[in-house]
């Protein structure tokens, strides 16, 4: 659910980024860059205080529920996803643009069409940003806790396993995460290569 | 028809020329020359409205439909470029075919060489275009057959309506079989025009 949030918004956002040049897309360009190595304990913290009981957003009462797990990782997987799709726009913005626009294409049909040119890089970045959060376990076990059917994740299943010292079982599930994180990996290395040969 | 007046493109403080009044007439057939970075390619731009670095007033009537020197293909196959200008099958065929390349329509677009890239471009352009079109070097990674019959076809779209206006730049001026009415010549960081061929 985080990733596909992540990838709404990052769509539009990525594309943005890469399409325009000016002062507001220079300044978020590195931004977004630097953002991918944000430490997900940070994103953890922020989101804590915003949903603890004196934070802004405390009201709701949504803290160790999954819908916080959700948010703290759109923090973490937008980042990612974004500073992956406008790299991809950037190289062929001004040749497609000018041809667009030669073609006299309609603004709706430049952009339809140009996520059609980008559409293995995004899907290359989704599953990067997939990846990524099904990795996570510090912000996850921070603002969610571990509450067995409720907040429990893959990630922080193993790490109760092991501290549990039920280490068979911590391993199978990393067997498990590892096997996913592959296949994951895979998929984006392909889609990466798909896109940048097409 | 196309008029420019008051016309001046400067790049950052680098004059390129100025046009105080000329009008791109219905029906002609104008050759655009010199040597590299007089601003040729970049008056074309200016004509679509895509160029900042201008000063002055465009007049134009009727679409305008321009093929940069440098023409990008969209994803993934010839057809889907021609499809995207509204061919039919049977138009995409029939072109292909007189461009002596019939057997690309199902190619992906990232394995054609560069002069099939500039028919299929050339192709999609035409049958785009309806009033006006401008046209950047387009067989310049051609051979000397498909040049010929790529001139042969973008000759044919010119008659096919009277009041149609071509404008090309071509730098192999003598491999040019086309009667072109006029050539602007940007030379020194001047716009002149010869008169070639009455219309």
């Amino acid at each position: 659910m985080s990733t596909l949030i992540s990838a709404v918004v990052a769509l539009p956002l990525g594309l943005a980024l890469g399409l325009f040049e000016n002062k507001i897309t220079r300044f978020f360009r590195p931004l977004f860059t630097a953002l991918t190595g944000l430490p997900p304990v940070i994103a953890g913290v922020v989101v804590f205080m915003l949903f603890s009981n004196n934070g802004i957003m405390g009201g709701l009462k949504w803290l160790y529920s999954a819908k916080v797990i959700i948010i703290a990782q759109v923090l973490i997987v937008l980042p990612i996803i974004t500073s992956q799709i406008y790299p991809a726009v950037e190289p062929i913005r001004e040749s497609y643009l000018l041809n667009c626009y030669g073609l006299r294409m309609k603004k709706s049909q430049i952009i339809l069409q140009l996520l059609k040119e980008v559409s293995f890089s995004v899907l290359a970045a989704t599953l990067a940003g997939f990846g990524r959060a099904i990795a996570e376990v510090g912000a996850v076990m921070m603002v969610g806790g571990n509450i067995r059917f409720k907040t429990r994740v893959m990630t922080s299943a193993i790490v109760l396993e092991t501290n549990k010292g039920n280490y068979t079982m911590a391993l199978r599930l990393g067997m498990i995460l590892i096997v996913i994180s592959l296949i994951l990996s895979f998929a984006t290395i392909y889609a990466g290569r798909r896109g940048s040969h097409d | 028809m196309i008029s420019l007046k008051n016309l001046t493109l400067n790049i950052k403080g680098e004059y390129l020329f100025s046009i105080e009044d000329y009008t791109f007439e219905a029906g002609k057939k104008i050759l655009l020359v010199g040597d590299n970075g007089t601003g040729k390619s970049s008056l074309m731009k200016c004509l679509i409205n895509h160029f900042p670095f201008m000063e002055g007033e465009i007049i134009s009537r009727g679409e305008i439909v321009y093929q940069p020197q440098e023409p990008y293909l969209f994803q993934r196959t010839v057809r889907d470029n021609l499809k995207l200008s509204g061919m039919t099958r049977q138009e995409m065929e029939e072109g292909l075919k007189e461009l002596y390349a019939e057997d690309i329509l199902d190619k992906r677009v990232r394995v054609l060489s560069g002069g099939q890239r500039q028919k299929t471009a050339l192709l999609r352009s035409i049958s785009k275009a309806t009033d006006v079109l401008l046209l950047d070097e387009p067989f310049s990674q051609m051979d000397e057959k498909s040049t010929i019959v790529s001139q042969r076809l973008v000759d044919q779209w010119h008659r096919e309506k009277a009041d149609r206006v071509l404008v090309m730049i071509s730098h192999d001026v003598e491999l040019l079989e086309m009667d072109f009415h006029e050539k602007i010549i940007l030379k020194d960081r001047a716009f002149f025009v010869e008169k070639l061929n009455e219309l």
